[in-house]
């Protein structure tokens, strides 16, 4: 009985311990994010990002779109998309074997015509089906591929985009008319840039008026509120932190913006993985410390690309669940990084960090919440200390989310009203009780679920922006000259 | 550690962090209600400014604030700016003006480049981005020293500010700057966009030998767009493939039915790459029947990518060029017929049907 409270009390204190360097953590990053906003809020007005967008000397663009079953919204995307203000860029479009009327949407909105063209990279996927181009607007290819999966549909839009920069997108996604030209800024001022990542914010609830959100609102469920606030700590506060560190990990394939040939030097999106996202950007880091060539990843905080988030809790569930086995997936791949001299803060500090804070984590904390128990009944600690406990996570989270709030009051004010303020802050309370408790469910859940569906995306349910978003139809594409 | 844990210590951790976390909400709140308040202060004063230098209209008004540039205090500076950039071309050169008429050169020249050697880099933006909107005269070796600013976004300010100073000793700092490649060459070649740049750009040309300076002036010159940077271009003799391509870009963007006789021996050339791009130059002419038999010509070429840039450039010549499509769908060349056709499917004139 001595060596079980031996080993509870010992336990306990192990992960009281491993508590208080998560928060420690995460309140480090909140200050290096604030630090990073700042800085960059205050240089902005030395930039004429208009003067980018227009200039006709901008690197041009090529947005990677893959799209499965995404007949509801994709018509949707690619206008907003096209209104885009920048100068030179394409929207590459790839059907990725859909069982609905994507491609036959594209063709009848777009008038896509089959054309034949030479692919630039050689990338292994899946059988091309054809190639389209539009007759209204010749800035839109379409890939009709049999399916083979997101990373696969990227790697053969990676293969027929024309220009140096690509970027990879949702095809539930709209992009802010300046948010191209400030993610390009980087790639002209540090030419070793190869990757930056933008914000991605939550557009349910927003009003969105010819695929432009013009007035944004916080979701009018809770499940979205939850998300907004996740997304915002994730974004103003971790990846910001971590890109002013060099350790960037992860960039959303919901809006990146990749130099071509370094994606195709390292072999374009792997197709066994989940989280093809954040492989990539580690096998770049890789990449590029083996070579030991000079890079740039890193993260803005103000191009903004809002997606449509998951509206119920089982679509949530899956999404999260697919995150967690990317995570997993990424890491046991570039095992050999970690603790590496070799690579660098990415194989010393980016890379163990994500193993324990992030892929244990769920481990680590259920088995808090089995120790605390065992303590509370073998009458090691008492119930008040237990209670101060879950006080002060709360506390600590909610610390953390009004963080982020504060960094988006100072640099971005997206939300101008006080209700979605307050709405936001009352989530952020909530979210203490129940929510984050599922989620590491939900986490622990996919160490499970990683040997059953390898590889499987899981559905994605879209209603186009149905939660209080209000869309417009879009407006007719008017014809325009033939690309010199 | 045997036994309870003491309670006290989580006590005051607990205590602490709801105070880290009243302080953020103070924080917050007032953040958003100080904010309020700023940015109806900060919109009334643009507004006054803008309307004050807004135009010719109200030059009693604007001579009061130019006066007040000369000793303005930097946030002042950096709002004036901002209006400034506001401003459409005629407007800004009314203010540009009154300045000259008022003699005000000197004073405001002292000013903003005791801005532009600020210790902050914004403000040094801010002094060099006023000296190249205001045009002051002798602005530009302060300018040019600037572009070694060891910050990049004042580089890149007083690369735009040498541009819109529009003289021929900024576009000389400029084009010697492209050689130092300390400003992304794009932000050289923008700020380079101006007529009064071609003679700096074509006194470059004549510096012979195969350089990439050389090629970004002669991307310049086409950008412009000026008839006299088509003579420049017409009489460039080029080194290598790669000047020669950047010759028929340029073109394909600056020439005149001049350049017909000149693309045309382009068509002709050994490098296949020369070829596509002088076939893309033709499809910007007018549509004349020398220019669509020469690129009827060269549908059958053995390059790809010159098949479908004649293709291509016929389409976008539209009348003849549609024609000359249509006769090419019955070309002896199953290279060339594809082509036409997919072109021809292109324009919504069916590719298979037409043929």
């Amino acid at each position: 009985m001595h060596e079980v409270h031996r080993i509870v009390l010992n336990g306990t204190w192990l992960l009281t311990g491993y508590f208080v360097a998560l928060n420690l953590i995460y309140a480090l990053m909140s200050v290096l994010g604030f630090r990073e906003i700042r800085d960059y809020v205050r240089r902005s007005p030395m930039r004429d990002y208009r003067a980018v967008a227009r200039s006709p000397l901008a690197p041009p663009i090529s947005l990677l779109v893959p799209a499965y079953n995404e007949q509801a919204c994709i018509v949707q995307s690619v206008h907003s998309l096209l209104r885009t203000s920048y100068a030179t860029l394409e929207v590459v479009i790839v059907n990725d074997g859909s069982k609905d009327e994507t491609l036959a949407e594209l063709i009848r909105e777009f008038q896509l015509v089959p054309v034949e063209r030479v692919p630039r990279a050689r990338l292994v996927t899946k059988p091309i089906r054809g190639v389209y181009v539009s007759r209204l607007d010749p800035r839109i290819t379409a890939i009709d591929k049999e399916n083979g999966g997101k990373a696969d549909s990227l790697n053969a839009a990676l293969c027929y985009a024309r220009y140096p920069l690509v970027c990879s997108m949702d095809s539930d996604t709209m992009l802010e008319r300046d948010a191209l030209a400030r993610l390009v800024w980087p790639f002209q001022t540090h030419p070793e840039t190869i990757a930056i990542g933008g914000i991605v914010r939550i557009a349910n609830g927003c009003a969105i008026e010819n695929g432009e959100v013009t007035d944004v609102r916080t979701p009018r469920s809770i499940i979205g509120r939850l998300q907004t606030v996740e997304y915002l700590r994730a974004f103003l506060s971790g990846r910001t932190a971590w890109s002013r560190l060099g350790m960037l990990l992860v960039i959303s394939g919901a809006f990146g913006l990749f130099r071509r040939e370094a994606v195709i030097e390292a072999g374009g999106y792997a197709t066994d993985t989940v989280g093809e996202d954040a492989e990539l950007v580690v096998r770049l880091h890789r990449l590029f410390r083996d070579k030991k060539v000079p890079y740039r990843i890193g993260f803005l905080a103000d191009p903004v690309c809002w997606t449509e988030s998951p509206s119920s809790w089982r679509v949530l569930a899956r999404q999260r669940d697919r995150w967690q086995r990317g995570l997993i997936e990424t890491l046991w791949r570039h095992r050999t990084m970690l603790f590496n001299p070799r690579y660098g803060r990415v194989g010393l500090v980016a890379m163990p960090y994500y193993l324990v804070f992030e892929l244990l984590g769920p481990v680590l904390e259920t088995a808090a919440m089995v120790f605390f128990v065992a303590a509370l009944a073998l009458g090691i600690a008492p119930p008040s200390l237990i209670l101060t406990f879950i006080a002060l996570s709360c506390v600590f989270g909610l610390c953390l989310s009004t963080a982020s709030l504060v960094i988006e009051e100072h640099a971005f004010r997206r939300y101008r009203r006080w209700t979605c303020l307050l709405r936001l802050m009352s989530v952020s309370l909530v979210e203490n009780f129940g929510y984050r408790q599922w989620q590491t469910l939900i986490r622990l859940r996919a160490f499970t679920t990683l040997r059953r569906n390898k590889h499987s995306w899981g559905a994605m349910t879209r209603t186009g922006f149905s939660d209080g978003a209000t869309p417009s139809s879009p407006p007719a594409v008017t014809p325009r000259p033939a690309e010199s | 550690m045997d036994g309870s844990m003491p309670l006290s210590y989580p006590s005051l951790v607990v205590a602490g962090s709801f105070g880290a976390f009243v302080v953020l909400v103070v924080l917050l709140f007032s953040k958003r209600l100080g904010r309020n308040r700023a940015e109806r202060v900060q919109a009334a004063r643009i507004a006054a400014l803008s309307a004050l230098v807004g135009g010719p209209a109200c030059k009693r008004p604007s001579i009061g604030v130019l006066l007040s540039l000369a000793d303005a205090r930097s946030s002042e500076l950096m709002r004036i700016d901002r209006v400034l950039r506001g401003l459409d071309h005629e407007e800004l050169a009314a203010v540009r003006t009154v300045v000259r008429e008022l003699r005000l050169d000197r004073a405001l020249k002292r000013r903003l480049v005791a801005e532009a050697r600020d210790r902050r880099a914004a403000r040094r933006a801010t002094g060099a981005l006023l000296l190249g909107r205001l045009r002051i005269s002798g602005a530009a070796p302060v300018l040019a020293d600037l572009l070694d600013d060891p910050d990049p976004d004042v580089a890149q300010a007083a690369c735009r500010a040498l541009g819109l100073l529009a003289d021929d000793e900024g576009a000389r700092v400029l084009i010697t700057a492209l050689e130092h490649r300390r400003v992304p060459v794009e932000r050289i070649i923008e700020s380079l966009l101006d007529r009064s740049a071609v003679p700096a750009l074509v006194a470059r040309l004549e510096h012979h030998g195969a350089d990439t300076v050389r090629r970004h002036a002669i991307r310049t010159l086409g950008l412009i767009g000026d008839s006299a940077a088509e003579e420049a271009l017409l009489a460039v003799t080029a080194v290598d493939d790669e000047e020669q391509i950047a010759v028929c870009r340029a073109l394909a963007t600056a020439g005149t039915d001049d350049c017909l006789g000149y693309l045309r021996a382009m068509l002709a050339h050994d490098s296949w790459p020369v070829r596509a791009q002088a076939a893309t130059a033709l499809g910007s002419l007018t549509p004349t029947v020398p220019v669509v038999s020469a690129l009827e010509d060269v549908l059958s070429d053995p390059s790809w990518w010159v098949r479908a840039n004649a293709a291509a450039a016929l389409a976008r010549l539209g009348g003849h060029g549609i024609a000359g499509l249509l006769r090419a769908t019955r070309h002896p060349d199953r290279y060339a017929r594809a082509r036409a056709e997919e072109a021809l499917a292109l324009l919504a004139l069916g590719g298979a049907g037409a043929a």
